[in-house]
């Protein structure tokens, strides 16, 4: 029953947007909007395989992949030391809760004359840029989720005399992976954006700039298709990893375990 | 399924609508543009010499970000009139903008600033960085002119770009971490050029080979077919703008100063500089073009419907 | 029999109550103490304060002649709550934890037989892989109890662990405690308000109230009479 409602779902949304994309055809070829604005969804479809073909796009996306999961590892390792230390010591507590206050409202994007000036403009920054908006949030949940964890696996962890790392490692972060892996989806999701716009702005260095700065290119040189053909393999990678990955990485863990 | 077909038929109205502009009002749309070689513009403004020309005329002002914006917004039919450079429009040009120069605007130093280790372009190495403000940009033709001239392959320089505004390169020249040379034009030319541990190794007029327009003034051919009123007295206006500026920059610093953030003594010195030149002449199109072909940044043959 | 815990003149007050007052309690080894008392006057307290969870304020707790001043695997605690249990953790892994992360380096071997040893002795064979969502009230405490077991700990302290079951649970859960505390010899104490049970599973029973021992009553038979049950009743 489950799984056909599910089905259904998913027919409904392939039903949109294949009414979506014939709207799409009917405008372009219809309608007097010049193809600048809106190409054809064969000058896109065309413009999309050429680009797989000579591998621009796919490294493009490769190289922003790369930053993000770099920069969400770094951001993973740093939310996991500044939030453990919190919870052990109220003054770190104190310290990690005002850099969040200060840091977490702040557009990594705004930040950029600042990373220039300190980091310069090559991978460092867009990856300091990913950091910048991935940890704070991953930091909120981390804590929220440290702070929601039965008294009881406290004490059990106490009980068996077990040190403070160890209990922070075998008990506090699998009984908090709910909250880490929504922490996960939102680093994600913001790491993904704050990657695009910094590569848009950046620019490449040594022609590699990710997918941001592809979409940035093809726009200088008012390739239209191009643009949306960079579009779309952002929006399947959106899909891929939204759905797929982090939908695996919850069906093997808090759905099995019953803790969704 | 009905409602699915009336949402996609509202979806189409609200599109179709919005693609329709305004017409046949005495309204010119305008691109506002800031800097030393748009000054004739600023003049055209604030003397309202539009206004002058063509009585009754409504002029909107529009802030516009960069280039691409300016033709975006042409595209769009949000904008009769803008200025750039000459390579940006052939590149508008290529992609099938119905579009033309009307006036040429103003020459102002450009040049490739670089470190004082760097003497030419012949000691930039793989592990330098060129930072300029994008690719396609008057900046990056006249750098792939200069290193065609020099090495015979205008794409030499290419992976050492570094994509970053005119205020943002020189921050990261002047910050001496990553970016070794700027390709940059005035009032940041200057300034870098203060800093004796940077010196400009390539001028504009070097790499093109002789002078050209830096800035020119674009429109829709919409505008230029459909107005031809509001056409010649835009013409009119510009002209009698760069006349202004040739003929009065004491009092052209003084009203410029209004728009710059910079003293009036400064603003007299660059517009008045022998590297400066405000006219309506347009020159260099041919060889932007002829080299822009060779070097396949635009495909005279392919044009796209 | 030798003395395993020694409680002498202890004290914890908390925020202007008294929660004990000056206690004066021995327990010898393998014997099986309830603890019983109207709730909030204490009988939790203590079990913390043996279990070294909680400061006391002035008297000795000696465990073996030695202070207790922090939790120790010699005392391991079962609790009501039946999130005790690691969710992340199936059953056998549940019972593992304590031995994969114990301080004499168990080899995999060892840790599944003593595994499976526990889960016998608790009778949940056959279901080694659940996840403790997937598993009743009663078979949660059962876990629970078999991973408190699974270090032989010399003192279970058990604080209202079949509070939350309903009667039948209960008692098959009463007779597989009796039946593991006759096989290990394990000293329990056991905190309830249930008289019955106390009556059904204490050699000794422990009346808290206003912070005071008022009664230590002995039960050797073991059989909860109603008369009992009405007798301590009334004292409570």
């Amino acid at each position: 029953m489950k799984n056909k409602v599910y089905l259904q779902g998913y027919k409904l949304k392939a039903i949109w947007v294949i009414l979506a994309l014939i709207i799409w055809e009917s405008i372009a070829r219809f309608s007097s909007v010049t193809s600048l604005a809106f190409p054809s969804l064969t000058l896109i479809g065309k413009a999309l395989i050429e680009s797989i073909i000579s591998g621009e796009i796919i490294n493009q996306m490769a190289f922003s992949l790369g930053l993000i999961i770099l920069g969400l590892i770094i951001s993973i390792l740093l939310a996991l030391i500044m939030s453990s230390l919190s919870i052990i010591n109220p003054i770190v507590e104190n310290l990690v809760d005002t850099c969040i206050s200060i840091f977490h409202p702040l557009p990594g994007i705004a930040l950029l004359p600042l990373i220039i000036l300190w980091i310069g403009t090559g991978y460092k920054a867009v990856v300091f840029i990913i950091i910048h908006s991935v940890l704070w949030p991953m930091i909120l949940n981390m804590v929220a989720g440290f702070k929601a964890i039965p008294q009881v696996y406290k004490k059990i962890g106490r009980n068996y005399e077990f040190s403070t790392g160890k209990i922070i490692s075998k008990i506090y972060i699998p009984a908090s992976l709910p909250y880490i892996i929504a922490g996960l989806k939102i680093g994600w999701a913001r790491a993904w954006r704050a990657a695009i716009s910094a590569e848009m702005i950046f620019g490449a260095t040594g022609g590699k700039g990710g997918i941001g700065w592809y979409i940035f290119n093809k726009r200088v040189f008012m390739d239209t298709p191009g643009l949306f053909a960079g579009l779309i393999v952002i929006i399947i990678i959106g899909i891929l990893v939204e759905d797929l990955a982090f939908g695996k990485l919850e069906e093997t863990t808090i759905k099995k375990w019953g803790i969704s | 399924m009905k409602k699915i077909v009336i949402i996609g038929f509202i979806f189409l109205t609200l599109l179709v609508s919005a693609c329709s502009g305004q017409e046949s009002k005495k309204e010119i749309r305008i691109a506002e543009q800031y800097g030393i070689a748009y000054a004739p513009v600023q003049i055209m403004r604030h003397k309202a010499f539009l206004e002058e020309e063509i009585p009754g005329v409504k002029v909107s002002w529009e802030q516009m970000i960069n280039t691409a914006a300016i033709r975006e917004a042409m595209v769009a039919d949000k904008l009769d009139v803008g200025f750039m450079a000459i390579p940006p429009f052939y590149i508008g040009w290529d992609k099938g903008m119905d579009w033309k120069i009307f006036t040429g605007l103003s020459t102002v130093p450009v040049g490739l600033v670089a470190s004082k280790d760097i003497n030419s372009l012949k000691d930039i190495t793989n592990d330098h960085r060129i930072a300029l403000p994008q690719p396609g940009s008057i900046q990056h033709i006249l750098l792939s002119m200069a290193c065609d001239r020099e090495f015979n392959d205008p794409n030499k320089m290419d992976n050492l770009l570094v994509t970053l505004s005119h205020p943002d390169g020189m921050n990261a020249l002047l910050a001496g971490s990553e970016i070794d040379a700027h390709f940059t034009s005035t009032p940041y030319l200057e300034t870098e050029l203060k800093d004796n541990d940077y010196h400009q190794i390539l001028s504009g007029e070097e790499a093109f080979g002789r002078d050209y327009s830096f800035i020119v003034g674009v429109t829709t051919k919409k505008f230029h077919d459909g107005r031809s009123d509001l056409y010649k007295g835009l013409n009119r206006a510009m002209a009698k703008s760069i006349d202004f500026i040739n003929e009065n920059p004491h009092e052209a610093a003084e009203i410029l100063t209004e728009y710059f953030d910079l003293p009036k003594e400064e603003i007299l010195e660059y517009i008045t500089s022998q590297d400066t030149n405000y006219s309506n002449i347009v020159k260099g199109t041919k060889s932007f073009s002829d080299f822009m072909h060779k070097t396949e940044y635009i495909y005279p043959n392919l044009i796209m419907i | 029999m030798k003395d395993i815990i020694k409680i002498e003149k202890l004290t914890k007050t908390y925020e202007d109550n008294i929660i004990l007052n000056n206690i004066d309690l021995t327990i010898t080894e393998g014997e099986f103490v309830c603890l019983i008392g109207p709730s909030g006057e204490g009988k939790t307290t203590l079990l913390n304060l043996i279990g070294g969870f909680i400061e006391k304020d002035s008297g000795n707790i000696k465990f073996q002649g030695k202070e207790i001043r922090k939790p120790t695997r010699d005392c391991i605690m079962v609790f009501q709550e039946f999130d005790q249990l690691f969710s992340w953790k199936n059953l056998k892994e549940n019972i593992g934890f304590p031995l994969k992360n114990s301080r004499e380096k168990l080899s995999m071997e060892e840790i599944n037989n003593l595994s499976t040893k526990y889960i016998e002795m608790v009778k949940l064979k056959g279901f080694e892989n659940h996840y403790p969502h997937q598993l009743s009230g009663g078979m949660k405490q059962r876990v629970a109890l078999a991973r408190a077991l699974a270090t032989s700990p010399k003192v279970l302290l058990m604080d209202e662990p079949f509070g939350s079951l309903d009667a039948q649970t209960k008692s098959s859960l009463h007779s597989t405690l009796l039946d593991i505390w006759g096989k290990t010899n394990t000293t329990i104490i056991f905190v309830t308000h249930d008289v019955r049970e106390a009556l059904t599973l204490a050699d000794r029973i422990v009346l808290l109230k206003e912070g005071i021992i008022r009664e230590i009553i002995d039960n050797n038979e073991k059989i909860p009479t109603d008369k009992k049950v009405a007798e301590i009743t009334r004292l409570l």
